[in-house]
């Protein structure tokens, strides 16, 4: 017994010892005079991701992955002209202007326009792009005579959405006005669930399922550019937008509220900066972002998606792998103690201390695996997400050195906590129903040699509680690499959000899923093999938790 | 002769019923000793009492001048228990009676499912059922003299430590009806595990014994098979190994060829022979009437908890003094 126990609390001072070193570590690297800038890195054609490395971008921080865009010119040209370093951040739209009030970055540069919404939080720059409002459109609904010269007017436009479906990415002005000026003034108009990306609304709309989708003209133009045989660009008349809504047109940098010096900064910066070279650094990025979307030919497309990607599908793979096995073995581990905890019996000649101490124990571990159970893993990674925040530890603070911070950082150690908490709560279930299964008789064979109770557990009781549970324990790490994926929420960089960034960057939204579910399919079969294999082992050898006996069966 | 164990006045109560009352008994060295009697009289479980796997209610056990049990007054001496006994009758039959009533309607409903008036009373039937149900009688609620928890602090359960009556069972062996080997090792393991966990004994040296014993009793041949690879009579065999390798003084046998068939029985029984001629002392609970003549040197009949006759088997088993010894070998045929 303390054996184990050395083991465990080793294991558990190591892993705590780590997370404390790269933090601390972490601490020193900080460069005080860098623009730390965050963005999406997948809203083109202002920013996405690239796998090469080239003269328009700059490496994504923590990755080896490269950030590619208007805004990554803009980047630069601030970086030269205030002779600051750039650190640029990946973070998901949602969390752009959180992490900004938390200061882990110091700037906002995604193509964000300045709403009266979101100028109640953070500050904000003057624009560094301006631009017109344009629709998205499949090109046989586009109107004849439709063209930068003749843009339709605001009565043409409800003319012909009447009765259709207008779509947007969630989040951004383009939405607003679809509320603003189309389904509050004829009702006829459906208004489509925004969707997560614009290269999945885009999608929508060349395959039919949805009408029209109103942007700024320079990300409608890299849409169009994406897929020109289905897509075309429906311009329109500014006038009906009113002064206030103009302004969502434009871009400007998010700054934290109250930091005056650097907004002078990039205000006197970006003054010098001339309208025709943004209009060329735009153009350039548009045409860019339409030869990353090009894939091959047709036919090899998926082969192409794969072969590509194949470093970033296999750090995927690793890191979901990583996810299922440490989560379940790590989750049976604690699981052990919860369901000892849950099995604990009052007697009546205890004494009160021990009394209050077994039902205090038993009630613990049954709220724990009540709650974990009877809530989604999804909404629990949320909450641990922001209750480290509220206590000061950000998980996207720590990062990994050397060639595995391909592989791993903070939040991929926060989805590690995560899943194991998630699965021990079922281990629990799991380990004490395959110790109920267990013969009585057992005991009473080793109580009557002499054996102690804790002995009796660990020696007999236990190995064959685990071999009768193994089939379902496998089940759980089957279920776990199918359900990491929810871990995406809280940024893990596991395979499905791999997968997803790819999704985006390449458009081959379809392709990429069958893709994915391809993999979860083969490393599922390959764990319930494995796991068969390890069955049929035990059976044909004893089983003890002591890896060191297994040498003794040639001993005749 | 020496004494080895000394049983005074055991008493064993589960709930309503005394399952022993009072039994004495003195265990010499080199004894070979049979109980027998018909089932439900409390064999078993005194066999149990006696290493401790059971608790007894009351009593005084000896091992070799050290009393490792003694309890003269016990909690259980505070329950009323006449009352307590009719409380739990008319608990039983209230049970029946509401459970019975629920059914009546049920049935009926399953009948004339729309019913509004059945579906109303069966509800009620319910309601009642499970009142009675969920209220079962307690025996600390039928203390008198003292109280529940006043009782159990006068009377202490176990004088000695756990650990105390872990080294107790070490010198007091049981051979079980089900075996209970242990299934996650293989024979030799089966013997070698207990000697190095609780004796301490070095795994050569514990090896070295284990095959002694496994030799012993004809298994030798078989030491790396599964448990689950061998049959009920190498089981038992295996189980004597086992419990031979810890170096008792007395062995329990608790009806070690019920489980078993004809032909498995005469193996076992060669091997408890051949312990008893080596001088091994030995309790054992059996229906084996040739096995409780031939080998034993005193044989003793239960019943209802007492010790109704006891002595040397060729006088008893053929001339029995109680009429009840008499019935149970049937020998008025």
């Amino acid at each position: 017994m303390k054996k184990v126990i050395m083991k465990i609390s080793y294991f558990l001072i190591f892993l705590f010892g780590f997370v404390g070193l790269v933090s601390c570590g972490n601490q020193n690297e900080n460069i005080e005079n860098a623009l730390v800038i965050g963005m999406e890195c997948g809203y083109q054609p202002f920013n996405w991701t690239v796998q090469k490395e080239s003269d328009y971008t700059l490496k994504i921080d923590g990755t080896n992955e490269f950030a590619d865009g208007y805004d990554i010119q803009v980047a630069k040209y601030l970086s030269e002209d205030l002779n600051r370093p750039v650190i640029i951040k990946r973070l998901v739209w949602d969390n752009l202007v959180p992490s900004l009030n938390a200061g882990d970055i110091n700037m906002i540069l995604a193509g964000m326009s300045p709403t009266e919404e979101r100028m109640k939080e953070i500050d904000f720059s003057d624009p560094y792009l301006t631009s017109e409002l344009a629709f998205l459109i499949n090109k046989k609904n586009l109107p004849e005579g439709n063209s930068e010269t003749n843009p339709s007017s605001y009565e043409e436009l409800l003319e012909l959405f009447k009765g259709e479906k207008l779509i947007c990415q969630s989040g951004v002005v383009g939405d607003e006005y679809i509320e603003t000026y189309f389904t509050s003034v004829d009702s006829s108009i459906i208004h489509n669930d925004p969707l997560r990306t614009y290269p999945l609304a885009a999608n929508d709309i060349s395959s039919g399922s949805s009408f029209a989708m109103p942007a700024e003209l320079p990300v409608v133009e890299a849409m169009v550019n994406i897929d020109p045989n289905n897509l075309a660009v429906l311009y329109v008349e500014q006038d009906f937008i009113s002064e206030e809504d103009k302004s969502g047109l434009s871009v400007s940098i998010g700054i934290k509220k109250g930091n005056d010096n650097l907004k002078e900064e990039l205000n006197s910066s970006l003054a010098k900066l001339s309208q025709e070279s943004r209009a060329t650094m735009m153009g350039e990025a548009a045409r860019r972002s339409a030869d990353n979307a090009t894939l091959g030919t047709e036919e090899n497309k998926v082969l192409s998606l794969i072969v590509d990607n194949i470093n970033l599908i296999g750090a995927g793979i690793v890191d979901t792998l990583i996810l299922a096995l440490f989560g379940t073995g790590v989750g049976l581990l604690i699981g052990i103690f919860i369901a000892y905890g849950k099995n604990l019996k009052v007697k009546d000649t205890d004494k009160l201390f021990i009394k209050c101490s077994k039902n205090l124990v038993r009630g613990l571990a049954s709220i724990y695996s009540t709650v974990l159970r009877g809530t989604p893993m999804m909404v629990q990674a949320l909450i641990f997400k922001f209750l480290c925040q509220g206590i000061g530890l950000n998980w996207g603070d720590i990062i990994f050195s050397g060639p595995i911070q391909e592989y791993f950082n903070g939040w991929f150690i926060a989805g590690l906590i995560v899943i194991t908490l998630n699965t021990s709560a079922y281990m629990g279930e799991i380990v004490r129903s395959g110790l109920n299964g267990v013969d009585k008789g057992q005991i009473e064979g080793a109580r009557s040699l002499g054996m102690s109770s804790s002995r009796t557990s660990i020696s007999i009781i236990l190995p064959q509680a685990l071999r009768n549970a193994l089939p379902t324990i496998g089940n759980e790490l089957i279920v776990n690499i199918k359900d990491s994926s929810v871990l995406n929420v809280i940024a893990v960089t596991e395979l499905y959000y791999r997968m997803m960034n790819i999704a985006t960057t390449t458009y081959a939204f379809l392709e990429s899923y069958l893709i994915l579910a391809l993999i979860y399919l083969i490393l599922t079969l390959l764990a319930s093999a494995v796991l068969k294999l390890i069955e049929k082992k035990l059976d044909g050898v004893k089983f003890s938790l002591n890896p060191f006996r297994f040498k003794r069966k040639e001993v005749f | 002769m020496e004494t080895l164990l000394k049983i005074e006045n055991i008493a064993k109560f589960f709930g309503t019923t005394k399952v022993l009352k009072d039994i004495s008994l003195e265990v010499n060295k080199g004894d070979v000793i049979s109980i027998i009697g018909p089932s439900g009289s409390g064999k078993s479980t005194f066999l149990r009492c006696l290493n401790l796997l059971e608790e007894p209610t009351r009593g005084k056990l000896t091992y070799l001048n050290k009393t490792y049990f003694n309890i003269v007054k016990c909690k259980d001496d505070f329950v009323d228990y006449e009352s307590y006994r009719k409380a739990v009758e008319e608990y039983k039959e209230k049970l029946v009676e509401t459970e019975d009533n629920y059914a009546i309607y049920k049935n009926k409903l399953i009948e004339e499912p729309k019913n509004k008036e059945y579906k109303i009373k069966a509800k009620l039937a319910k309601k009642e059922f499970d009142k009675v149900r969920n209220k079962p009688i307690l025996k600390k609620d039928y203390f008198h003299e003292m109280s529940y928890k006043e009782a159990i602090k006068n009377c202490p359960s176990f004088l000695i430590t756990q650990k105390e009556i872990n080294e107790i069972r070490t010198h007091i062996g049981m051979v079980f009806q089900s075996f209970n080997l242990f299934n996650n090792y293989n024979v030799l393991d089966n013997c070698i595990l207990a000697q190095t966990k609780v004796l301490k004994r070095k795994y050569e040296e514990a090896k070295e014994i284990a095959i002694q014993n496994l030799t012993k009793v004809n298994m030798q041949d078989r030491m790396n098979y599964r448990i689950s690879e061998l049959s009920g009579g190498q089981k038992q065999r295996v189980a004597i190994a086992r419990t031979l390798s810890m170096n008792p003084s007395i062995i329990l046998f608790d009806e070690p060829t019920s489980a078993l068939d004809p032909e498995m029985v005469e193996e076992v029984l060669e091997v408890m022979k051949d312990l008893a001629k080596q001088g091994m002392t030995m309790i054992v609970v059996t229906h084996e009437m040739n096995f409780a003549k031939n080998v034993s040197n005193k044989v003793v009949f239960m019943e209802k908890g007492y010790i109704v006759e006891s002595g040397d088997p060729k006088e008893i088993l053929v001339n029995p003094k109680t009429e009840r010894l008499r019935q149970f070998l049937k020998l008025d045929k």
